[in-house]
């Protein structure tokens, strides 16, 4: 991949790039003061989304496995916590959230041994294959049904037993950032860790890393296992957060939406995916306000555009609009620092 | 017995055409690397251009067929120069791009045509039944198969029995090679392009006298043709024609013989060939891994 | 490759970031509460909010809900009981995420007081949570899902009734008055499929016929000739796979066996444009309905002349005439209240409505929510050189599990 020919927005900032996140986590804590109350359910969708996405970059980005069928695991893990707490009965949050997310990685771990004899095309066509396989047992099977329609409905935060019995807007809120914040870490963790530079090497010449005696196949499925977990946790908050889980979750639908999220905010940097999430789902959610029956063909103009003219996805962009900037700036003597 | 070849005419009737619509994305996954996303649009657009001709303009069927066709090729060769040309080895972009010419389709199709289903168009000389094992059968889906046919055999020739096929097949196998020979494969892949987006066209026009036309098809004929790629193969067409043919008959007959298992069918055979051959029944191992 | 960048310009780089990021979200919320802001001016307006799918599958829909509505308010001059009324139209699109995050724009950013819609069940079971949280009475079309209903509480109002409540009297039709003896059903295979299906075939045993074969065909289906092949020999053939197209799937069966009589589940499986393009082998096919522009009152007169001066067409669909009730639903309730829009009033209001729309006379079951009121079974007849559905019965709706009365 050419991208890394290009300047990444970590390695303009150096060091300082941990005082940007400062910055950030510090802008979400103070968003609801200027954003009236309901549209943080947008910041709750975008992180839900994001998580998705992240888990998407982790295998395209870093692994090289192109899934079209992330989703599948997003909505078992809002399926597992709606069936726990809707069925089952258990609202605890340290049962229920854990579950969530080893329904994901269970799932990734069994299919990832039928998905992992293929590579390229026929990894993409497999893992979409899967998701919509999911989707179809989802809308019959009774099991996962209340209210006699399909998928499961009245979802509601769990209960993290430290005498908070009742969650309202902003704890939600508060309590989707604190996911997202301890997710990005963990995924940057994973990213720097030695697991997450074989990944990188084994995307750009798989050869070369099993020349060097590396176990290629057990550093993907252990990359698949990881986004899928990562995934369900994903879906675990848009249930909790949206209140109800459907079939149609599962299928290409977000798998295909989450893939152009992490494309449009450059593959290979966690940071993209979550740029890209917050660049559709507020289009999405402008657009279709504004233009309420034409807002999927503003969003594939946009993305046209943006496969057409934009090399590397938007964090690339950025980067280079900031190097370029920073460099006229000097050269014109505008600013001495 | 009649059943079971009403059953098997139904599925290969539904096989071929599939069959017009996964070729157009197998050739073009072969030859050019590149994941088009957007093939089950053209069908899409094939058919309601077709209707409109025939429904609205009062043209003859076989005339709209035709332009339908070639309408579809010409939205395919403009797509192609301009967009998906310069995406060769991103498959990232290629979704990208190709995700969003989908939504743009389906967006106008609703916009010009109203999201309503449209009923069929059925010429007059096949709007009747014929007699099969003493039950009536559509006369259309014979004249669909026979069309079908026609198209396998003349594009298997191509393929198997001219200097162009040999051309083709030699850039889906190793394009670089290929290119060192002398054969022009950015030419040859614009050619291919328009010929798998004409044959998506036309698909749409004959498929909808049993489909019915629907802003959704873009995106469900769409998934039929990846299955119908992921079984039989990417390349080749006698890959196409099995994956195809595959589907078709395992739609109509697990039907008949599992009722409540056969929405699974489908799926089932395609993991069952994946975990056997994972590059499909025909396909040749070097086109189908990036 | 990479230069060594001067911490200076890192630093200015930082800066730049935070403050585009700080920046935008004061855009964020100019954007957001513009919406809101839009009818500050008079205190009075009364705010409905119309939720409609405008994309997704059900598309089409959607912009003919709009059209009624709007006419009907035209109608009462924009106003009710000295109150100006603001629409508030948006997306419900094809997944429950768009929906919830145009329902809470509706609802918490523009400040509605009555939600018409969604039109999709699915989404309506997902949504009813968030609208009885902030006590929002909805009213909607048919309700393809009891339960969903009976949960809301009695928030939630559908003047249409229950899907099985209109699918009932087809089977007594079928059986008591044609005389038909055995049946087969091919429908789409989800809740509202189910519900349909279901309607018919305890309204059909009532009267004494029997189902001997039912069939499920997925949503989205492209082929049904496997359905077809398998047809059992009935008397009676019922479809309803609205949304695969069940226009192709009738060109289809009459290429093959027929059976004596063709019915459809429920009468929106085919326009009257659509069973003439399918040509005079309609003719004598039977569905149920709950309104047909043929019908024969002088509300519906009105009806029909108003559509056809403002939208030079009749009001040949059924979501036209579904989606001017809604709105009269509404209307008349908010001039029952005087203009008072506090919940608990209006949701008596509306219980205790007794209306005369076009489709005729229309009260609610206090208990569910649930519209009563007539279902008219047609039949495709010859209009010229049209054809189109006629009335040629009527049955009072009713929970299929209670004696009808006729």
């Amino acid at each position: 991949m050419k991208k890394h020919a290009l300047p990444h927005l970590r390695q303009l900032l150096g060091y300082r790039a941990w005082q940007l996140g400062v910055l950030l986590v510090a802008g979400l804590v103070l968003l609801p003061a200027v954003v009236p109350t309901f549209d943080l359910y947008l910041v709750e969708e975008i992180i839900s989304l994001g998580l998705l996405a992240v888990s998407v970059d982790l295998m395209y980005g870093y692994a090289g496995l192109p899934s079209l069928g992330q989703a599948a695991y997003f909505g078992l893990g809002g399926y597992c916590v709606a069936l726990m707490m809707l069925k089952g009965g258990i609202t605890a949050a340290w049962i229920v959230v854990p579950a969530g997310i080893a329904s994901g990685a269970l799932a990734a771990a069994a299919f990832g041994l039928v998905a992992l004899r293929t590579r390229g095309f026929q990894f993409l066509l497999v893992t979409f294959a899967f998701g919509q396989l999911l989707a179809a047992v989802a809308i019959r099977w009774q099991v996962v049904q209340n209210f006699g329609t399909e998928g499961l409905v009245g979802v509601t935060m769990p209960n993290i037993g430290l005498g908070i019995y009742w969650w309202g807007n902003l704890s939600t809120y508060y309590g989707a950032c604190l996911v997202l914040v301890v997710s990005y870490a963990w995924a940057k963790a994973l990213a720097w860790s030695p697991l997450g530079h074989l990944a990188q090497g084994l995307r750009e010449n798989e050869a070369r890393m099993q020349a060097f005696g590396y176990n290629t196949w057990w550093c993907k499925y252990k990359i698949m296992i990881a986004a899928g977990g990562l995934a369900a946790l994903g879906g675990e908050l848009f249930a909790f957060t949206s209140g109800a889980i459907l079939p149609s979750d599962m299928d290409y639908t977000y798998s295909g939406l989450a893939f152009l999220m992490v494309v449009l905010g450059g593959a290979g940097t966690i940071d993209g995916a979550l740029l890209g999430a917050v660049v559709i789902i507020l289009l999405q959610h402008f657009v279709s306000l504004a233009a309420p029956a034409r807002w999927p063909l503003v969003l594939g103009v946009v993305f046209l555009g943006s496969a057409v003219a934009v090399r590397g996805g938007l964090t690339a962009g950025i980067a280079r609009a900031v190097s370029v900037g920073g460099r006229y700036a000097q050269n014109h003597g505008r600013w001495k620092f | 017995m009649s059943s079971t070849i009403i059953s098997g005419l139904d599925g290969v009737s539904f096989g071929m055409v599939l069959f017009f619509v996964a070729v157009g994305l197998s050739l073009i996954m072969g030859v050019m690397r590149i994941l088009n996303l957007a093939h089950g649009a053209f069908y899409m657009l094939g058919g309601y251009v077709g209707w409109t001709l025939s429904v609205r303009a009062g043209a003859g069927f076989w005339m709209a067929l035709l332009a339908a066709g070639l309408s579809v090729a010409l939205v395919g060769v403009i797509a192609e120069k301009a967009v998906l040309r310069r995406m060769r080895g991103a498959l990232d972009n290629q979704v990208l791009a190709t995700l969003g010419l989908l939504y743009i389709a389906t967006n106008i199709v609703i916009w010009l045509w109203s999201g309503e289903p449209k009923a069929p168009v059925v010429p007059s000389p096949l709007n009747r039944s014929v007699q099969i094992s003493g039950q009536p059968y559509p006369l259309s889906r014979l004249v669909i198969i026979s069309a079908g046919v026609l198209v396998v055999g003349g594009a298997w020739w191509l393929e198997e029995h001219t200097i162009w096929g040999s051309r083709l097949r030699a850039g889906i196998d190793d394009r670089d090679i290929a290119m060192t020979l002398g054969v022009n494969v950015d030419r040859l892949s614009a050619v291919v392009f328009a010929m798998g987006s004409f044959l998506a066209g036309i698909g749409g026009m004959l498929g909808q006298i049993f489909t019915g036309l629907t802003p959704a098809q873009g995106t469900d004929m769409l998934l039929l043709a990846l299955i119908v790629v992921i079984i039989g193969g990417v390349g080749r067409i006698k890959a196409t024609v099995a994956g195809a043919l595959v589907v078709g008959i395992v739609n109509s007959f697990g039907y008949r013989l599992v009722p409540s298992l056969a929405p699974y069918l489908g799926y089932a055979v395609m993991i069952g060939v994946l975990i056997v051959r994972p590059s499909g029944i025909f396909g040749n191992v070097a086109a189908s891994s990036k | 490759m990479m230069h060594r960048i001067s911490k200076h310009k890192r630093l200015s780089a930082a800066i730049a970031c935070a403050t585009l990021l700080t920046a935008g979200s004061p855009m964020l919320s100019a954007c957001a509460s513009q919406q809101g802001s839009a009818q500050q001016g008079s205190p009075a307006t009364i705010r409905i909010g119309v939720l409609v799918p405008l994309t997704g599958p059900l598309a089409f829909f959607g912009p003919p809900f709009v059209d009624a509505i709007k006419l009907r308010l035209k109608e009462a001059g924009g106003k009710v009981a000295g109150h100006r009324v603001h629409l508030y139209i948006s997306d419900e699109g094809g997944d429950l995420s768009t929906a919830l995050g145009n329902a809470r724009t509706l609802v918490q950013g523009d400040h509605v007081e009555i939600m018409i819609g969604p039109l999709n069940a699915a989404f309506m079971g997902g949504l009813m949570p968030f609208y009885v949280q902030h006590r929002i009475p909805v009213i909607s079309l048919l309700n393809e899902a009891t339960a969903v209903q009976r949960s809301a509480h009695g928030w939630l109002f559908t003047p249409q009734g229950s899907l099985e409540s209109v699918s009932y009297p087809l089977g007594l039709y079928a059986s008591q008055v044609l005389h038909l003896r055995t049946a087969t059903t091919l429908g789409a295979d989800f809740t509202g499929g189910h519900s349909i299906i279901g309607g018919f075939a305890a309204g059909f045993a009532h009267g004494g016929g029997r189902v001997v074969q039912e069939q499920w065909a997925p949503l989205g289906t492209t082929d049904f000739s496997q359905y077809l092949a398998q047809l059992a020999n009935a008397d009676l053939f019922v479809d309803w796979n609205a949304g695969s197209g069940d226009q192709a799937l009738v060109e289809e069966y009459f290429g093959r066996r027929t059976l004596r009589q063709l019915a459809f589940g429920y009468g929106d499986a085919l326009s009257e444009a659509e069973v003439t393009a399918l040509g005079p082998r309609m003719i004598g096919a039977i569905a149920p309905m709950v309104y047909t522009w043929r019908l024969n009152n002088s509300a519906n007169h009105a009806f029909v002349t108003a559509y056809r001066q403002v939208y030079h067409r009749a009001p040949i669909e059924e979501i036209d005439e579904g989606a001017y009730e809604a709105m009269t639903v509404a209307l008349a309730a908010l001039a029952a209240t005087h203009g008072n829009t506090d919940s608990a009033s209006i949701r008596t209001a509306i219980l205790r409505e007794k209306l005369n729309t076009p489709a005729g006379r229309v009260t609610f079951d206090r208990s569910t929510g649930f519209g009563i009121r007539q279902v008219y079974i047609l039949k495709v007849e010859r209009f010229g050189n049209q054809l189109g559905w006629q009335p040629i019965a009527a049955y009072m709706n009713t929970d299929p599990s209670t004696p009808p009365g006729d």
